[in-house]
């Protein structure tokens, strides 16, 4: 099936996304400086079942969620049960997919179809709800009033990053946000640096120069 | 669907809690909530109690959606193995206001303490 999925800014989906979540906690009376309960939502305002299931059951074993808009279902694999961050980035992609993609890929679609989260290969429509999921777990004001900006070089280290990261879980109470979704959040509101930036590329290249 | 999967999802939705989180709370996974709200599995007696007291809900009302009866009622039965049958059966035919007259006495008899009190 080909879909002509739309464009979206990375601030078109940040919108979406904020304005989803404002009438979700509204609509379900949930505190809005907690964490995004992203089970109640998918369950408790628009109306999805869950259903877990084992790796190489209905799923493939390198997929770990999907979802079904014939029988209103999000798939979760088991597996990712017990990490609670894992766990509710799936749970928020596919709440991404139902607002961002369903009506289109209901009119396109020629018969029954899911869809998934994981495997190698990431298109677009799977990108932007990784993108709507990190922007509805991790409000944009929470962070940036509870986190300072990651400023030099250190910014380009990977434990650098991740102990921003960490901390920023921890300052926010995001507790259902896990460090590496919280790390890509943080450089995605400019609190951390690209690693596609220049400097980051120039760093590269110097560290690869000495190591010769 | 069985009475007591409807009624698990039912008490989950009116408590906000989320399958995960309630599967956390009892000692259980999410899938284990989900299978039962599914009625593809039925709780034992000492999920039953755990479920009761996370989602604030009578015990006997969730055991008897179960199908089960709960822990402490069979022990009752099991210490007072020819009495309480008898009276039981005795008693089978009892009306509603019968039942609330006769727990009136037995509390009068036992000053209001129930079994979870002793």
């Amino acid at each position: 099936m080909i879909v002509d999925w739309p464009q979206l800014s990375d601030e078109q989906i940040e919108s979406k996304a904020a304005s989803f979540r404002d009438q979700a906690l509204a609509s379900l009376g949930f505190d809005p400086s907690g964490p995004v309960p992203v089970e109640q939502i998918a369950e408790m305002y628009l109306g999805y079942d869950f259903d877990f299931v084992e790796a190489n059951g209905r799923l493939g074993s390198d997929i770990i969620g999907g979802i079904d808009f014939d029988s209103n279902t999000i798939i979760i694999n088991s597996a990712i049960e017990d990490h609670i961050g894992r766990y509710s980035f799936t749970i928020a992609h596919e709440i991404g997919h139902h607002v961002l993609h369903r009506e289109l890929f209901l009119k396109a679609r020629s018969g029954r179809s899911i869809m998934c989260r994981g495997g190698s290969k990431r298109p677009i429509e799977e990108m932007q709800a990784d993108r709507f999921a990190e922007a509805l777990l991790v409000p944009r004001s929470i962070v940036v009033n509870s986190c300072k900006k990651v400023k030099g070089l250190r910014g380009y280290s990977k434990r650098w990053r991740m102990a921003a990261a960490a901390d920023a879980c921890e300052s926010t109470g995001l507790n259902n946000v896990s460090v590496s979704a919280m790390e890509m959040r943080l450089m995605h509101l400019g609190l951390l640096p690209s690693l596609n930036s220049k400097a980051n590329r120039f760093l590269k290249a110097a560290r690869r120069l000495l190591s010769k | 669907m069985s009475n007591f999967a409807g009624y698990l999802k039912e008490l989950r939705d009116e408590k906000r809690i989320g399958v995960r989180e309630l599967g956390r709370a009892v000692g259980v996974t999410g899938m284990h909530i989900s299978n039962m709200e599914k009625g593809k599995s039925l709780p034992s007696p000492a999920l039953i109690v755990k479920l009761a007291e996370a989602l604030d809900t009578d015990v006997d009302e969730m055991s008897h959606r179960a199908d089960h009866i709960a822990p402490e009622v069979v022990g009752v039965i099991q210490n007072q193995p020819k009495s309480v049958p008898s009276f039981l059966r005795s008693a089978k035919d009892l009306t509603a206001e019968q039942w609330a007259v006769l727990q009136q006495q037995v509390d009068s008899m036992t000053g209001g303490k129930d079994a979870d009190d002793s």
